[in-house]
């Protein structure tokens, strides 16, 4: 499992998480709710080593501390980070990159492998093909840069998946397609954690556990039945 | 009679030489000779790079053709050496390169090459052939784009030029494959006062290539070479370079393409080595709907200065011009984009758009921008923009958040970076510079 | 952060300003010429200590035989780590008016961002048609897309530099 213990995450001197724990086991969907400002992204970038946060506390996943690794080691022992914007990288060939980010990880395969995986998940995340032919993200929209980030992680098949507010800013139909695709995730034995807004999207993911963020800590926690409270009555009642 | 010539320095007397060792027609040694006037009266640049410590007595302008190996493999700078040995380069490559054999060889291609061009009436020999074997072609051309009074490189290349090209193509014929400076046996593989002049008649089709990815060591300071290229209406001419001269060399070299009515000309450039480089690629747009693009990447490590751009100058309706650079300064060098867009009063309806790309890898190194847009027209559009910055930080955790080290990381963003030039190179120069970059990252400190 | 209008008039201007660190200033350039005018401006942006931040926003134009000159030079000095500049230009021509633009940079450190934009260019006859068809005469529609210029970005939807832009572009 993915172990959080007590974490607290400074930003420029700001505490914006404070005293968080959870766990994510494997295979199972996590989410976690909360409104803007509440510390979700600052977790999920902090937990990926991102150098602008300071982040305090234990992180063990499967037993491995790695709260203390570089960026690269941490994606080494399994842990994918799916960013609420991604960045382009122009002139970075998508499918060599993900050949080589496999590569890292101990997986090969041949290029013309990923290259068809690649484009059978472009398929089913209703993304054209042309994705393929220009470097990573560029031209992109921001849902198609999102879906972009989960088809890399369907390939990649870390252990534990940060998965930052995927469903901002899709239509309708691209929000079905997307829960389908984390759920395939979770199904190949993914633990995922998934941070979002929207209580239409946590439904449609039929989470193992759901947890409540507000002001960088957790204020709830429980299963499905805290989404309907949250669709119903917002985040004003639960107070840090 | 014997003359003992000067081996250092210029004189009346060594562009005599020249134009008798060349077996030249009398035209050829008079614009020599007035070359040489306007050379020596003429004043160095006050602009651009550093060319202060240029001494001109202490150059050679006179080498006859080398009959034994000039440079022994264990003379060549160890960086050089290096360098070949990683790029994984064949042995009679390196020596061909190293200037230690005389003659690439490459007479097989060549010759069935200048059968099938002959055939479609295209001519492609060198530029002394040129004088000789269409006197009237190249009197009619040579020097009216780059006249000696240009500049005092321009001058004094035309007084002492060897070597270069003599390229003519027929009316709509397309040349298919690449012209390659290296495919005419008895040119050295690389020459000190080139000078190229190409002619793409109407609605033809040229690529041409010169230079080369690998460090090529030259014992040659100075190198000052001319390309005069015309490109009539509706032909388009490609005219790719890739220099990586070592670290002695100042380059300063002077090229120029008159457009004509519909016509394209595309100069795609690579600056990698050198001490010092100027060169700014110029497209005179003289035609209605003419088109000039220039696709550049320069590359300034320790103690380099690459002092580069472009010249977009519109003189008709309808005219469009785009310019792409890129530099990467790394280890104190300094990168210099240095462009002009001019558009006349006649060049109503024109565009023309500018990217510059610069990136900084370390506090010692430096980038300049130095753009100048002149529009004298109300009805032309100019969009210029540039950025400067070092490896982007979000690029980076993008990639180490995915598993790669972190130089591998920039590695990988660097070759991104330089990908739109790559794409437009022939394979195996492609192939080389992306190694050779990933060389230089390998060396890279930020 | 300081922020500063200057509004051009005919002539030679010469503006030279220095960041301290951590400082900010954002400087508005503007200037709308006419008849014979000639302009002349270098502008001149050094940044000499960390972190400092500068944004400058011009927007020239003219009409008539007017000769505008717009030279910039941002300077990042060595020390200057962290710094970052913008530089957005935008020259609006009419009629016989001629720009010269010169947008330079001079980076000496590499943890910086420094970018510019600048682009020249004239009104875009769509838009002069669709204040037409809305019944403006020619001359009032090209007044209206003037005023539409020097008011285009968030910058000049701050209050006290509408005024001033108001003030200025009344003469128009």
């Amino acid at each position: 499992m993915l172990k959080l213990d007590q974490i607290t995450v400074q930003v420029e001197g700001q505490t914006v998480v404070n005293q968080l724990s959870l766990t994510v086991q494997p295979g199972q969907i996590t989410v976690l709710m909360g409104p803007n400002g509440s510390g979700k992204t600052s977790l999920l970038l902090a937990l990926a080593g991102h150098p602008h946060y300071q982040l305090k506390g234990r992180v063990t996943l499967d037993g491995q501390r790695i709260d203390q690794l570089a960026p690269e080691k941490r994606a080494r022992q399994g842990l994918f980070l799916g960013f609420q914007t991604p960045i382009a990288i122009p002139g970075l060939d998508p499918v060599a990159f993900l050949w080589e980010a496999l590569q890292q990880q101990g997986q090969s395969a041949t290029l013309e492998a990923i290259r068809n995986q690649m484009q059978h998940q472009l398929k089913q995340l209703a993304l054209k093909e042309t994705v393929l032919d220009h470097g990573l993200n560029q031209g992109l929209s921001g849902g198609e840069r999102k879906k972009l980030e989960l088809l890399q992680a369907l390939i990649l098949k870390p252990k534990y998946a940060l998965l930052d507010e995927p469903d901002s800013g899709l239509d309708i139909e691209s929000l079905q397609l997307v829960a389908q695709a984390i759920k395939r995730l979770s199904r190949q034995g993914t633990g995922c954690l998934v941070v979002t807004h929207y209580p239409r999207m946590a439904r449609q993911l039929q989470p193992n556990q759901v947890f409540i963020i507000r002001a960088g800590r957790i204020v709830a926690q429980g299963q499905q039945e805290l989404i309907d409270q949250i669709e119903a009555q917002g985040y004003q009642d639960l107070s840090p | 009679m014997n003359k003992t010539i000067k081996t250092t320095g210029l004189t009346h007397q060594t562009v005599v030489s020249i134009s008798r060792h060349k077996s030249e027609p009398k035209w050829m040694l008079q614009r020599r000779l007035q070359a040489l006037k306007l050379f020596q009266a003429r004043a160095l640049p006050t602009w651009g790079a550093d060319l202060s410590q240029l001494d001109f007595s202490q150059f050679r302008y006179y080498r006859p053709a080398p009959t034994k190996p000039q440079t022994r493999w264990q003379d060549l700078p160890p960086k050089i050496r290096t360098t070949f040995e990683k790029l994984g380069l064949p042995q009679a490559e390196q020596e061909a390169l190293a200037g230690i054999k005389a003659q690439y060889d490459s007479e097989i291609i060549y010759s069935s090459l200048k059968q099938r061009l002959a055939r479609k009436g295209v001519v492609f020999v060198s530029m002394e052939e040129g004088v000789q074997q269409y006197p009237q072609l190249v009197r009619q051309y040579f020097g009216r784009l780059v006249p000696p009074q240009d500049n005092k490189f321009a001058a004094l290349n035309t007084a002492v030029w060897s070597g270069g090209s003599f390229i003519y193509v027929p009316p709509k014929v397309k040349v298919a494959i690449p012209l390659q400076a290296y495919f005419r046996i008895n040119s050295p593989h690389f020459g000190q006062f080139e000078r190229t002049l190409i002619i793409a008649d109407e609605g033809s089709f040229l690529h041409y290539i010169e230079g080369c990815t690998a460090p090529t060591y030259s014992s040659a300071s100075l190198h000052a070479a001319v390309v005069e290229i015309f490109v009539k209406p509706r032909a388009r001419v490609r005219y790719t370079t890739i220099q990586n001269w070592s670290t002695n060399v100042y380059n300063l070299v002077t090229k120029r393409a008159w457009v004509e009515e519909e016509a394209v000309m595309e100069w795609v450039d690579g600056n990698l080595g050198s001490k010092v480089t100027m060169k700014y690629p110029c497209c005179i747009l003289a035609g209605p709907k003419a088109h000039g693009e220039m696709l550049s990447l320069a590359l300034a490590s320790h103690q380099q200065h690459q002092d580069t751009g472009a010249k977009m100058i519109h003189l008709a309706p309808q005219t469009s011009s785009q310019i792409v650079a890129k530099s990467i300064a790394k280890d104190g060098g300094r990168t210099s984009y240095r462009g002009l867009v001019k558009i006349a009063p006649r060049a109503e309806g024109a565009r023309s758009q500018i990217s510059c790309d610069a990136l900084i890898l370390d506090p010692q190194s430096r980038s300049d921008t130095y753009p100048l847009n002149q529009i004298e027209t109300a009805k032309a559009i100019v969009e210029h923009e540039a950025t400067v910055s070092q490896i982007s930080q979000d690029q980076l955790f993008y990639l180490t958040s995915r598993g790669f080290d972190e130089m591998r990381a920039r590695a990988l963003i660097v070759a991104g970076f330089i990908q739109p030039l790559v794409k437009q190179l022939p394979l195996e120069y492609a192939v080389e510079l992306n190694r050779l970059i990933e060389l230089e990252m390998e060396g890279a400190v930020g | 952060m300081k922020t500063q209008l200057i509004w051009l008039k005919p002539g030679q201007h010469q503006i030279e300003t220095r960041l301290a660190t951590k400082e900010e200033q954002t400087i508005l350039v503007l200037g709308w010429f006419q008849n014979q005018d000639q302009t002349q401006v270098e502008l001149t942006i050094r940044h000499q200590a960390a972190q400092s931040h500068s944004q400058i926003l011009i927007r020239v134009g003219g009409q008539d035989q007017a000769r505008i000159k717009v030279q910039t030079r941002i300077i990042i000095e060595p020390q200057a780590q962290e710094a970052q500049a913008e530089l957005q230009s935008k020259t609006l021509l009419l009629d016989q008016a001629q720009a010269q633009v010169q947008p330079e940079l001079e980076i000496k450190t590499n943890q910086v961002r420094a970018s510019h934009a600048a682009s020249i260019g004239s009104l875009d006859p769509n838009q002069l048609f669709y204040l037409q068809q809305r019944g403006l005469k020619p001359q009032q529609a090209r007044r209206q897309l003037i005023r539409a210029f020097f008011h285009q970005g968030t910058w000049f939807k701050n209050q006290s530099i509408q005024k001033q832009l108001t003030n200025y572009l009344s003469s128009l």
